[in-house]
Parts: C-alpha cells; sequence; structure tokens
C-alpha cells in the first residue's frame, strides 16, 4: 500500500466514522465532515467549471482567435461579463437581455421535451397498449396482453382521477366529488400507494447498496491494513 | 249621568270634568268671560260642538259675543288656558314662526328685508294669505287656532262670521297677535310714532288696510276702522317688547336670549320631569329617546334655536353630537385596558425582551426512547450488512430468472461491435456511487468485453470524476484494460457540458460543436473511432447512468425525440427505476434497455455469465433487506398492538375510544 492509498483510506475511514456518529445525535464530528464534502465539492465544481468552460471555451478563442472568429468569440465573453451587471442594482438592467435569453431557452428545450419527448410519447403509449394486432403479429398473448393493457389503463385513470380535485359547489350542500369519481380516486389512490411503496423500497436499497459499499471499503482497507 | 268624550283619546268622561281624565286634554273649551277683567273684548266663544255631549248644551255664546269696551292690556297675556294649552300654544306659534322662515335671532329683521317684505306684501303674494287664513283660528285667537286646527271645518265659525258682520277686522283678539308668526309680513311702520293727535294704531294699520283690500273683505276693513282701536300700540299686551319696531313676544325673548349650554328651561326637556299624563306616563317607556342616544344631561335643557323646532325644549339632535360646538371632553393619557388586556401586553412584551438574551439550552437527555429505537435499528442493519461475514452462504444464490428490461439491455450491447462508438452519460453523484458503480460497472464490464469505444460526457460537475473511476472499477473487475491516451487510447471522456438542459439539446443535435474538446482540453473528435460520428444517431448506443429521475427524464427527452433507431439504455438507481419503468413499457419503446441497482447489475452480470461488483455486495443486500422486512413487520405488528390495546384501556376506562 503506497502512501497515497494510505491516506485516501485514512480519510475514508475517518470522514465515514464521522458520519456514522449522526447515529448518536448531532455533534462536532458530524458537521465537521459535512462542511468538508460541501467545501470539496464547491472547489471541485470551480476548478471543473473554470477548467473545461471558462478557459477552453471562453478566454482561450479570444486569446487565440482572430478575424471574424474573433468577433463570435467575444460575443459570449460580453454577455458573460454583463451577467456581473447583476451585481450592481443601478446597472442590472444591462444583465436583463443575457438572463432572457437563458431563461427562453431553456424554457423553449423545457416544454419541447416534455411535449414531445414524453407527454406524447406516452400518452401514444398507452393508447397502443390495445393493439392487439400488433400484439398477434408479434406472438403475444392477446388475452394477456388484454388484462395488462387494462390493468394499466385503469391505473393510468385512476390515478389521474386521485389528484382530480375539482367539485361544481351547490348552494347548501358540502362540496363532494361525484360519486363514480369518488370511487374512481380510491382505486387510483390504491395504485399510488403501490408505486411509493415500490419508490420506498427503491430509496432503501439504494441506501442499503452505499451502506454496503461504505462498509466493504471500511473493512477491505482495515484488512489491508492489518492483514497486509 | 252624561259623559264627555274627549277629543283626542276618544274616552268617555264624567261631563263635570274639563280635563280628561286619561289624557289629560282639555274637554271644555276655554270660557273667557267678557265681563271679566281678563275678557277679551270681542272675543266670539268657540262652541265645540263637536266636543259635548249631546244632552248639554253648550256654552251660551249670545251673551258673550258683546266685546268689552276696552281691552286690559295686561289680560290677554295671563294664563287663562291650562298649561297644556300654553304649551301648545308657545309650540304652534314657534314653529309657525319657523315657518315662515323667520329664526329667531333674524326676528328683528333689518329694514332692507322688511322692505322686502312690503314689496312682497304689495304684490299680495300668498305669503301673506297664510297668517289670516290658515295661521290663526277662525276668531284669530290662538286658542281657536289650536281648535281650529283640532277639528279642521268642524268647527263653527264665530258669530260674528255668522252673523256677516266684521270679519278679519272686527274681531276683537283675546290673544295678542303672536309678534313672530306675522314678523316676516309685519312692516316697520306700526312701530313708529304715529302723528300728533292721531291714534297710534290708524297709521300701523294703513299697511293693514292696503292687505286688507286686496283680500275678499274690503268692506270689512271700512267697517273695522271704528274698531281698529284694538290694535292700537297702547293696548297691545305689554308683554311684547318692541325693538326696532318689531315686536316679539317675551317667550320669545326669552327663548333668544338664553345661552345654548345654558340654564334650565321653563319647559323641561327632559320627559322624566315632565308632567306627563298618568295614562303617557304608564306606557312611556322607560327607553325614551334620551336614554338610547344617550344625550348629555346639560343638552336636554338646551332649546332648539334654529330650524322649523326653533322655540322648542329638549329637541333631539339632528346632528351627530360631534358637530355641536361644545368643549371637547377631557380624555385620559392612559388607555383603558382590561386586565386580560394587561396580560396579554406584559407576556408579549415578555417575548419581545427574551428575543434578546441568551437563553440555556434544554437539557440534553444522553438517552431518549428515539435514540435507543434509532440506535437498535442501526445495530440491527449494521449486524445484517455484516452477517455475510460468517458465510451465510445461502445468502448469495441470485434469481435464475433475469428481468426483460435487464435482458434487453444486455442484448443491446452484446450486438455492439468493435470499436462502434458509445456514449455513456454519467449523471450521478458521489453519493450514490456506492449503488451506481455497481450497476453500471457490469455494462462497463460487458462493453469492454465487446471492445466498444466509450465515449463519456456528463451534464454534473462531478459526471467526469465518476466516469474516470467506474472504469477503473471496471478494469478490476475483468481482465480488459482500458486506458485513455493519443495513442490507442480506448475511451474519450469528453467532460463536463454546461447549460443543464439546453445543453443537453445542443449535444444531442450536434455533438462536435458542443464538445469539440475532451476533459484534457485536446480536440475531442480525431480520434479514428470518432471519424464517422457527426450526430448522435452515429453512436451504437447511448447508455444513460443516473440516480435521478429528472436527470434520466431529461435525457430521454431531449435525445429520444432525435434518435432513430440508436438504442438508449438506462442505468439507474433502485428509487428511480418505477418511476423510468413506463419509458421501457411504453410502444414504441423510448428505453430499450433498464438496468436498476444492485439486482439488475448482479442480474445483467447473471445474464452474461459474469461476476461483477454486485455479487460482492449481493450477501450484504439480501440480508439487509430481510432485516428491513423483519424489522417493518415486527415494527408494524408492535405497533397494531399498542394501538389495540390502547383502544380496549380507553373503552374499559370509558374514555375517548381510538
Amino acid at each position: 500500500m503506497n502512501v497515497q492509498d494510505l491516506i485516501g483510506g485514512l480519510l475514508g475511514l475517518v470522514l465515514t466514522l464521522a458520519v456514522f456518529s449522526y447515529l448518536l445525535g448531532d455533534n462536532a464530528l458530524f458537521r465537521l465532515a459535512v462542511h468538508i464534502f460541501i467545501g470539496m465539492s464547491a472547489a471541485y465544481v470551480t476548478v471543473v467549471v473554470a477548467y473545461n468552460i471558462l478557459w477552453p471555451r471562453l478566454l482561450r478563442p479570444v486569446l487565440q482567435a482572430g478575424g471574424w472568429d474573433l468577433v463570435l468569440a467575444v460575443v459570449p465573453l460580453i454577455l458573460s461579463i454583463l451577467l456581473f451587471a447583476r451585481l450592481v442594482p443601478r446597472y442590472s438592467i444591462l444583465s436583463s437581455p443575457v438572463l432572457s435569453f437563458i431563461v427562453g431557452v431553456g424554457a423553449a428545450a423545457a416544454v419541447g421535451g416534455a411535449v414531445f419527448g414524453v407527454l406524447l410519447p406516452q400518452s401514444s403509449a398507452t393508447i397502443n397498449l390495445f393493439d392487439l394486432q400488433s400484439a398477434r403479429e408479434m406472438g403475444k398473448d392477446s388475452s394477456l396482453l388484454l388484462a395488462n393493457s387494462s390493468l394499466i389503463l385503469v391505473g393510468t385513470l385512476s390515478s389521474l382521477a386521485y389528484f382530480h380535485f375539482g367539485v361544481r359547489a351547490k348552494p347548501g350542500t358540502k362540496p363532494a366529488r361525484a360519486a363514480w369519481l369518488e370511487w374512481l380516486s380510491q382505486v387510483g389512490k390504491g395504485f399510488i400507494v403501490i408505486a411509493f411503496g415500490m419508490i420506498f423500497a427503491g430509496v432503501y436499497a439504494a441506501a442499503l447498496a452505499a451502506l454496503i459499499e461504505r462498509l466493504s471499503s471500511m473493512t477491505r482497507f482495515i484488512y489491508s491494513l492489518f492483514g497486509g | 249621568m252624561a259623559v264627555i268624550l274627549c277629543p283626542f283619546c276618544a274616552r268617555e268622561n264624567d261631563d263635570e270634568r274639563e280635563i280628561c281624565q286619561y289624557c289629560q286634554a282639555r274637554l271644555k273649551p276655554i270660557q273667557i268671560d267678557s265681563e271679566s277683567p281678563g275678557g277679551i273684548p270681542g272675543l266670539p266663544q268657540v262652541p265645540a260642538q263637536g266636543v259635548f255631549d249631546e244632552n248639554e248644551s253648550g256654552p251660551g255664546l249670545t251673551d258673550r259675543q258683546q266685546p268689552p269696551a276696552e281691552i286690559p292690556a295686561k289680560h290677554a297675556s295671563e294664563p287663562e288656558s291650562s298649561d297644556w294649552l300654553a304649551g301648545f300654544r308657545g309650540q304652534i306659534s314657534t314653529q309657525d314662526l319657523s315657518a315662515r322662515e323667520l329664526p329667531i335671532e333674524n326676528s328683528q329683521p333689518p329694514a332692507s328685508k322688511r322692505s322686502d317684505l312690503d314689496a312682497q306684501a304689495d304684490e299680495g303674494s300668498d305669503f301673506l294669505d297664510f297668517p289670516v287664513d290658515a295661521g290663526m283660528g277662525m276668531d284669530g285667537s290662538t286658542d281657536s287656532l289650536l281648535l281650529s286646527r283640532i277639528f279642521g271645518d268642524d268647527l263653527p265659525a264665530g258669530p260674528s262670521s255668522q252673523a256677516g258682520e266684521p270679519g278679519f277686522q272686527d274681531r276683537p283678539h283675546n290673544f295678542p297677535i303672536d309678534q313672530a308668526e306675522f314678523a316676516g309680513e309685519i312692516p316697520a311702520e306700526p312701530a313708529q310714532d304715529p302723528g300728533p293727535g292721531k291714534p297710534a294704531g290708524a297709521d300701523e294699520l294703513s299697511w293693514l288696510r292696503d292687505l286688507q283690500s286686496q283680500f275678499h273683505e274690503p268692506e270689512d276693513l271700512s267697517a273695522g276702522e271704528q274698531e281698529e282701536g284694538w290694535l292700537d300700540a297702547g293696548q297691545l299686551d305689554p308683554g311684547y317688547s318692541t325693538v326696532d319696531g318689531e315686536r316679539l313676544p317675551d317667550w320669545v325673548e326669552e327663548i333668544s336670549a338664553r345661552p345654548l349650554d345654558g340654564e334650565k328651561s321653563s319647559i323641561t326637556a327632559d320627559p322624566a320631569s315632565t308632567d306627563l299624563p298618568a295614562w303617557l306616563d304608564s306606557i312611556r317607556s322607560p327607553a325614551t329617546p334620551q336614554n338610547i342616544l344617550d344625550i348629555p344631561p346639560d343638552f336636554r335643557g338646551q332649546v332648539e334655536i334654529a330650524g322649523p323646532l326653533a322655540g322648542l325644549q329638549g329637541i333631539l339632535p339632528a346632528e351627530p353630537e360631534i358637530s355641536l360646538g361644545r368643549k371637547g371632553a377631557a380624555y385620559s393619557e392612559t388607555l383603558p385596558v382590561s386586565e386580560a388586556h394587561r396580560l396579554q401586553a406584559e407576556i408579549f412584551n415578555q417575548v419581545i425582551q427574551s428575543e434578546g438574551k441568551n437563553r440555556p439550552l434544554p437539557d440534553r437527555y444522553l438517552v431518549t426512547s428515539q435514540k435507543i429505537m434509532r440506535l437498535a435499528i442501526a445495530c440491527i442493519i449494521f449486524l445484517a450488512v455484516l452477517v455475510p461475514v460468517f458465510s451465510l452462504q445461502y445468502l448469495e444464490l441470485v434469481p435464475a430468472i433475469t428481468p426483460g428490461e435487464v435482458l434487453a439491455a444486455s442484448q443491446i450491447v452484446n450486438s455492439i461491435g468493435n470499436a462502434a462508438p458509445v456514449l455513456i452519460a454519467v449523471e450521478y453523484d458521489p453519493g450514490f456511487s456506492g449503488e451506481m458503480d455497481a450497476a453500471l460497472a457490469a455494462v462497463m464490464d460487458h462493453l469492454m468485453i465487446q471492445g466498444a469505444f466509450l465515449v463519456f460526457i456528463s451534464t454534473n460537475s462531478s459526471g467526469p470524476m465518476q466516469a474516470e473511476r467506474i472504469l477503473e472499477l471496471s478494469n478490476q473487475v475483468g481482465t480488459h484494460q482500458y486506458a485513455s491516451g493519443a495513442d490507442g487510447s480506448d475511451y474519450l471522456n469528453l467532460g463536463f457540458i454546461s447549460g443543464g438542459m439546453a445543453g443537453v439539446r445542443n449535444f444531442a443535435q450536434n455533438p462536435r460543436a458542443a464538445s469539440a474538446l475532451d476533459l484534457t482540453t485536446s480536440p475531442a473528435w480525431d480520434h479514428p473511432a470518432l471519424v464517422n460520428v457527426a450526430a448522435i444517431n452515429d453512436f451504437s448506443a447511448i447508455i444513460v447512468a443516473s440516480e435521478s429521475y429528472e436527470k434520466a427524464r431529461l435525457w430521454i427527452e431531449q435525445v429520444t425525440p432525435i434518435l432513430q433507431g440508436t438504442p438508449l439504455v438506462v442505468v439507474s438507481s433502485a428509487q428511480s427505476a418505477p418511476l423510468l419503468r413506463p419509458y421501457y413499457d411504453a410502444s414504441p419503446q423510448q428505453v430499450q434497455g433498464l438496468v436498476s441497482g444492485v439486482i439488475g447489475s448482479v442480474h445483467y452480470a447473471q445474464a452474461i455469465g459474469r461476476r461483477g461488483i454486485a455479487h460482492i455486495y449481493w450477501p450484504s443486500f439480501n440480508s439487509g433487506l430481510l432485516a428491513a422486512l423483519i424489522l417493518i413487520v415486527v415494527g408494524g405488528g408492535a405497533n397494531a398492538m399498542m394501538t389495540l390495546v390502547s383502544a380496549q384501556d380507553g373503552r374499559r376506562k370509558g374514555g375517548k375510544q381510538v
């Protein structure tokens, strides 16, 4: 074991135990470990952005380019500098066009992706579940596929019905959903509970995997430290 | 016995009574004896026929029609009538006074106004008709006026009228002509000194005669010259004062001279102190307007000095009390707070003061039930994870059936040829590397076995570092040794792409322009394996490794609309797998393969016949899941038992059921 591995292993062991000390309650060791992680993350992000973005994509083209390339390279630099105007309220309006451009592009990408990447394909997929002819052509059992498709359809509709809280108010009566909608929402609640149970199991499995990885790493280090 | 019907309350009274025993209204008219000193010559006594019973003849009129030779000046003002009638008289006079829009303060109009009034009189306006026809009674007296108002047209005319004898002018006046009533009409001339040898009343009545000529009794005017002496100034009631030629009754002067906040009036404003009839007092509600409105006592004695109710006392204020010119009330500087308010203010003050003070932290108990529970659960899970140390071999059994999504992913990777470019998006944080490394290592191992050219990219700042780490771990699993270098490099780390969603979209549309340099800032696309890669569809496969559903969805949303036949495989954490499953189950599929968590990695390695990192974790993972299952079952059962026990206790004690 070289020195680098020894220092890294020791740091990992100590910081892991510091985080585990939270089992005894909030303490200085835990806070120290958290602060170290936050500081390291921020520093690492800064280095990555400076090394991967600012220098190769912003500054170096300005320094190395010429002619029209220089003009094109200066534009991002100017826009980036204008963002700093946000720090001075008097000149903050100078950064508005840049921010507007960023927000507009982000919104367009988000809306376009949501509509064409999720909404329409998922709606189409739900409809196509009942394409039994294609299922037969693919050699699938149509009755089983129909049952599966029906279950998915009921789950989808009932889950959507559960989140429908609109009621038509009538004077003198307590606002309530229609009976059939209430029944459907109760079915949807069952589907949602099952989904949440799956998510909880997944969260526990992920945390358990992380714990196993840490314990495995610690035991390996200790074994290598004392057992050679 | 004959009875008399009260004209006011219509109740029967003994005929001997002059005043109604119920409402105290006068039952018999005032009998003014012309022979008596108080009698007024020429006063026609009105027989109130409607008042008396049929059996009773009214008082004889013929004997009283003869006016006395002269009128004692003071008799007219002497209260021969009762007090209640005097009160009515005063009210009527005051109302009539105000009806002519003559405030008491202005009861002495200036000369200009008098001239205007004269002009109006000359024009014969209707304004002057009122005092003669309606303002006075049929005999010109106030009592008759009152009776005429009570009985209306039923009141018989006076004998003089009936006889066609002196009408207006020859009616003697047992009550002084209300100067206020005629204040607006009486010009100043009568107050002027008459000429020598000429009766004062002659000039004074010249204007009145002019007016009379415009009325319907010109003959009475001429005939009245002989009786005009009854209007002589010398015979006028000395109770009138003359100011600037205007004569005002004493009571008006008293009202005018009375200060607002002043003294007790002769007319008591307070109903409680008024000498009310018994019947009225019995039905009078204790909640008088004064009580309701809480009129100050000093206001009750106030006399109205303006408006139609001028001269009356005890009038309810028409305006808010605040608008009256009074001395402002003195208020205490100390707020009147109740005891509850004081306590609340004290508590609030203490809270504010305690904000600036350092308070000792509450005692921390080293051992609490929550802490014990937490430690117990942690110990159980730790023990469960460490159990594989004792070589429980049966926990190492792996499932024989491979899930379809894992099998599809392995088939996709299996179809990738040697040196085929594969894009791998490493989108997880170091905190999830324990699970994600295990999941991705199996796929990476397979890709390395296939000899694919790996291209790493990430929208996460820690992604490039994670890519290097997973590559190192994968190298440890198998015999393959992927390395990066100028010569014969096996992978390319494009590093971090900024812009988030827009950056991914930009990269999907034009990878070369979006990420021209690799992690070492060297030109990225010069490698022979990437020569033919100009778009994202030129990759053999795209693998997205993310612990977060949002990051995986970002790639699915931005890339799948562009992809044309290029498979997309997602390696995810177990917590996001249920949310990503619909993309795999969709038809057409948006995700062609899905490997999630340790379980997916084990399945994947099992499918390709390898043992990866996940197999190292697998025994501990199984025992940990089993421990969690036991804890959930035991904890849930214990909770249910406690609930049942507490419910039984509640029923036994008669308390509220749980």
